[in-house]
């Protein structure tokens, strides 16, 4: 069934390393053509990772300019082998590279936006939640395409009487009804990642880059206002809801996002609702007037007029696409041994945050709610 | 057994036969096929009637990726438009929900919104065919429910026409299982994989005689050897309600994760049949009325013509149970096992089996089963909603007219008396 074998590619270097995952760049034998390998280690207690068996499931059907292309599944006994499209580099190193401490300028911010959110609508029109949005997770190409990857946190949305794990999205893109422990959220919860990336691409820093559930909640709060039982009703019926919320008034956007023009500032606050059911819809934001250009002169697909050049250090042959952490680099530890994401490293211009991962549980324990399975440091080899 | 209903017509179903290759697969929506008549068909056979409703395996149909482009079953199921896939239920679209609960007595098929309605995520109805009364859908609660509806709908058939009850049969009606009880799931899902493993361990003998040894194929194709690891030597003595329940009890899981398993297998039967097929078809050439039916003696030849290579049996379906629930809880649920803890669940069908050592289902087996799911599936778990729920109404239907109506208790000539 599997025509292909490990060897109809050659292993070029390294991209990045996890526990479950390695990420190579790789060439087609045969056709030369450029791809990312992403090795996945079968665990003999574990078996297949569901990451992995979610990721290739979901990819399959999820066929998108704006979403990352599986081309093959190759397997062994011991391991699979996704064969993906090869990007330049993902959207955390595009904007490291771009020298205005790591804001973008606002005509790539709007192109980026727009291609996010046609991905995202994609993926919510089939019914697939991605759950775990931000920078290093969105891959650009040198042809200035944004694709969305790691679907290993997605999951099918839909069938009645579910419940989802609260434990997802990296924290300081997490929504905050995610954050206040619903388990009843939807598409809305990547709505809000989208928003708080469109403000990152701005300023080149995190938006809210919490250190914890707590913190978390309090810096979208320091920004958007604390909320009552009158601004959110309803709210105090959540997990962790708490009465003693420090309360914050709301803050202008303007005051941090100076950049920002006053159509992308109303659909940025359109996206950073703090009530899930009120944030706007990935097909309603691509209405927005903020893309009323795109909508004229680009093909519905969301390809960008034009394109935008990959910036000048991105030279052919530098790996792109995922970040890359030495293996022998410590790994500070944020909350509760839950391990850092290696893209600390890229936020060398304000080393004092850190990148917090999903959190981690430990395997043994039975039954598990929600494992997922993170390795401490399986986002080294995302962007894939 | 119900009278064929006003919306569909009465199938011409020719006498029983038993072709030794064919597969018993989950019968279609279709209550009013006696099961014997129900029995698939081969797609060769000559007598085979377009109007057939009768499930069959058919390898030459569409991929069941695109469901909402077939049509809809409710008003299609006569003349079978579009080939019938089998188990492959049409995904249907849903009408406006008319919400039952706490009543036995189905609501007229007029599209009423109950305020309980759940909240679904349900595609636009666009493909509903407007001339067709609207199928009423009822959320059963458990099988209690589903036991007084049936038996209602029994005693008003046996009241003939003119007792006119205001109430749809139990046919037209699409049932809801989401909310009944996983245990409740657990019982449907193992009568309906009973069944079928029953019937297929009758009419595949020579499958088993002939089945090539898993370990001895080195020139099998890859398909095949995946096929081959999950038949056992031995009959497992767990019965599969018992091997689910037990799983169930080891490692909690969603409803939707046993529903799943029905959908899985019959993909599986669809991709390996129509490959294996396709293979003996290059060997040798289709004579008339055989294009996708392999000669019978074909499963006998060691590695290349299985004609219907894969079925659902007796011999595989404990293996085939526990490698799907570990894929789909993967898949479905944000709460999930390692697969040792699944390894242990398998316990008592490995002891019983005798074909391992004492301790149960080994982890390296499981492993390696996990994967030769996952290929079997082209490592596509994603299952529409509708395809699910139609499986979960198909299911239902199955129940009511295989299990219920052979039990004494359940007397469909006696007057209704609710």
């Amino acid at each position: 069934m599997e025509k292909r074998h490990p060897s109809s590619f050659q292993q070029l270097e390294k991209l990045g390393e996890g526990t479950y995952a390695t990420v190579f760049k790789g060439r087609n034998r045969q056709t030369g053509e450029l791809v990312a390998l992403k090795e996945i280690h079968l665990d003999s207690e574990e078996g297949t990772p569901s990451t992995a068996i979610r990721e290739i499931s979901l990819m399959k059907e999820l066929k998108h300019e704006n979403i990352v292309s599986l081309h093959d599944v190759i397997h062994t006994e011991n391991k699979l082998m996704l064969v993906f499209e090869h990007m330049d580099k993902d959207l955390k190193k595009y904007m490291d590279s771009r020298g205005d401490r790591g804001a973008l300028d606002p005509a790539t911010i709007r192109s980026f936006m727009y291609q996010l959110l046609c991905g995202i609508a994609f993926c919510h029109e089939n019914r697939v939640l991605h759950r775990d949005l931000k920078p290093q997770n969105l891959l650009i190409n040198a042809k200035g395409q944004l694709k969305l990857a790691d679907f290993g946190l997605a999951r099918a949305f839909g069938i009645p009487v579910n419940t989802f794990s609260n434990e997802v999205v990296t924290l300081w893109y997490r929504a905050p009804d995610v954050l206040l422990g619903s388990r009843t959220y939807n598409t809305s919860i990547d709505i809000w990642s989208a928003g708080c990336i469109m403000a990152e691409m701005y300023t080149g820093r995190p938006l809210f880059p919490g250190t914890t559930n707590e913190d978390q909640l309090q810096k979208i709060f320091r920004l958007m206002g604390t909320p009552s039982e009158r601004s959110w009703p309803q709210i105090s019926q959540y997990p962790e809801y708490r009465n003693n919320f420090h309360v914050y008034a709301t803050q202008d956007l303007r005051l941090i996002l100076r950049q920002i023009d006053p159509v992308g500032l109303d659909l940025l606050s359109r996206m950073l609702q703090l009530r899930p059911e009120m944030r706007i819809s990935a097909k309603d934001a691509l209405k927005h007037a903020w893309f009323s250009d795109y909508r004229k002169n680009a093909p519905a697909n969301g390809a960008i007029p034009g394109g935008l050049p990959i910036p000048g250090p991105v030279a052919p042959g530098i790996p792109g696409g995922t970040s890359q952490l030495p293996p022998q680099q410590p790994q500070p530890q944020v909350m509760q041994g839950q391990p850092l994401m290696q893209g600390q490293q890229q936020y060398s211009q304000h080393p004092q945050q850190q990148h917090p991962q999903h959190p981690q549980q430990h395997p043994q324990q039975h039954p598990q709610q929600y494992q997922p399975h993170y390795p401490p440091n399986q986002s080294m080899a995302q962007g894939y | 057994m119900v009278a064929p209903s006003s919306g569909t017509t009465q199938v011409e179903c020719e006498p029983y036969r038993h072709p030794s290759h064919q597969t018993y697969r989950i019968p279609q929506s279709n209550p009013s096929t006696p099961y014997d008549q129900a029995e698939p068909r081969s797609v060769s056979s000559q007598r085979s009637s377009s109007h057939s409703r009768v499930p069959q395996p058919s390898s030459s149909s569409t991929p069941s990726s695109q469901p909402s482009q077939t049509p809809n079953q409710f008003a299609s199921s006569a003349s079978s438009r579009g080939t019938p896939q089998g188990t492959q239920v049409t995904p249907q679209v849903t009408p406006p929900t008319t919400h039952v609960r706490n009543s036995s007595t189905v609501s007229s098929s007029a599209p009423t919104t109950a305020a309980s309605t759940p909240v679904r995520h349900r595609r636009s109805s666009s493909l509903q065919n407007t001339s067709m009364a609207q199928p009423s859908i009822v959320v059963l609660r458990d099988l209690a429910h589903l036991a007084e509806l049936a038996r209602a709908d029994a005693n008003n058939n046996g009241s003939s026409q003119s007792f006119p009850r205001r109430r749809v049969r139990f046919s037209d009606t699409r049932f809801d299982v989401s909310q009944m009880a996983v245990p409740d799931i657990i019982e449907l899902v193992s009568a309906l994989l009973t069944k079928i493993t029953t019937t297929n361990d009758r009419n595949h003998e020579n499958l088993h005689r002939n089945m090539p040894a898993a370990d001895g194929s080195g020139n099998l194709p890859e398909q095949a050897t995946s096929v081959l690891a999950f038949h056992g030597k031995n009959v497992p003595t767990i019965t599969i309600h018992s091997y689910l329940s037990r799983i169930h009890r080891y490692c909690p899981t969603t409803y939707e994760v046993f529903l799943s398993l029905l959908v899985y297998f019959d993909r599986m039967t669809e991709r390996i049949n129509a490959g294996t097929v396709h293979q003996v078809n290059n060997i040798r050439p289709a004579t008339p009325g055989s294009a996708t039916v392999p000669p019978q003696d074909a499963a006998g030849e060691h590695s290349q013509g299985f004609g219907n290579f894969f079925v659902v049996d007796s011999y595989n379906i404990h293996r085939l149970v526990i490698a799907g629930v570990t894929c789909a809880s993967k898949f479905f649920s944000d709460i999930f096992y390692t697969n040792s803890r699944y390894a242990k669940a398998s316990k008592p069908f490995s002891n019983h089996s005798h074909s391992f050592e004492v301790g149960g289902l080994p982890l390296v087996e499981l492993n390696h089963l996990e994967l030769q799911f996952l290929t079997l599936n082209d490592f596509r778990l994603s299952i529409p909603v509708e395809e699910l729920e139609s499986y979960g109404n198909m299911l239902v239907q199955f129940y009511a007219r295989e299990e219920l109506a052979n039990r004494p208790d359940f007397a469909p000539a006696t007057p209704a008396t609710e």
